[in-house]
């Protein structure tokens, strides 16, 4: 009985997200006006942004499952742990990539060494390194305490990211929280833009939620499944 | 003064967004594949387990 709640609960969870992301793609082509200096391109925003909140949220919840397994030593914020960073890599380079394909129009150029594009990509490799080291350990107990470390420390990387645009001097576009329109790509946004990208923000989120909970599952059957290999073949 | 037409960058916002749609397809689709992978190892495991068992209970016996 609670089996099946659970599993209603997840499906339910990602048919959420998947109403979401419909209803965010149709503000972003029909709802959202086009941008006048940067024309369509611009609407690339709305998901760039929202892939850049997820990636950062994802490396945070991480941290905090980390700190959980170290005080409770319950394998479950160790899955947790490794679901959030695997995730958190995805959508880290989804932001990266997309925002690559914003800036050749607008900045002329698929890359620069602007301070948001080097903490963004020195982010992902911080947490693409934790993924390879973590492999390389054996004992699962070892393996879950460095990556719960790890994880607490490498989170350091999440404000150096976000603050580097406010602190540094960059191009990259400061939309959120700024009155820094003018820097190369920047646009004032009107209430429908505004709409558009909440609803799209909050999309991302339902969504990371519902991938969070299958990658945590996938995590925790595998485990289980280790553990009877082990118990299996130990006898 | 009329106003200037904004330049045609609609290529780019469909490339831009065929790399988000298609990156996270492709990551739920990895998701999937490995939950039917666990799915046939957790299986094969019950099938061992089973032979373990029997083979146990026949030399029980």
């Amino acid at each position: 009985m609670i089996r099946e709640k659970e599993s209603a609960g997840r499906l339910a969870l990602a048919g959420a997200a998947a109403l979401l992301l419909v209803a965010a793609l149709g503000m972003v082509f029909g709802y959202a006006p086009r941008e006048a200096v940067m024309g369509d391109v611009q609407r690339i925003f709305y998901f760039h942004v929202s892939s850049a909140w997820v990636g950062m949220l994802s490396f945070v919840v991480a941290a905090v499952s980390g700190g959980l397994y170290l005080s409770r030593r319950e394998r479950y914020w160790d899955m947790v742990e490794i679901s959030a960073v695997e995730i958190g890599i995805v959508f880290g380079l989804i932001a990266i990539l997309s925002g690559s394909i914003w800036a050749r129009p607008v900045w002329n150029t698929w890359w620069t060494w602007d301070p948001r594009l080097v903490t963004t990509s020195v982010m992902e490799l911080v947490y693409a390194a934790y993924l390879l080291l973590r492999q390389g350990l054996e004992d699962p107990e070892r393996r879950a305490r460095f990556g719960a470390v790890y994880s607490i420390v490498g989170v350091l990387t999440v404000p150096i990211t976000f603050l580097s645009i406010r602190f540094l001097r960059s191009i990259h576009p400061v939309v959120i929280g700024s009155g820094v329109v003018g820097a190369l790509g920047g646009f004032a946004m009107t209430s429908k833009m505004l709409e558009t990208f909440l609803v799209s923000l909050l999309a991302f989120t339902v969504l990371y939620a519902a991938l969070l909970v299958y990658r945590v599952r996938l995590a925790l059957r595998g485990g289980r499944l280790e553990e009877r290999r082990s118990a299996l073949f130990s006898e | 003064m009329t106003p200037t037409a904004p330049p045609d960058t609609f290529g780019f916002m469909v490339a831009g967004y065929a790399v988000i749609l298609v990156g996270l397809a492709l990551y739920g689709l990895s998701l999937v594949t490995r939950f039917r992978r666990l799915d046939r190892q957790e299986k094969w495991m019950d099938e061992l387990e089973n032979e373990e068992g029997s083979t146990k209970r026949e030399q029980a016996d």
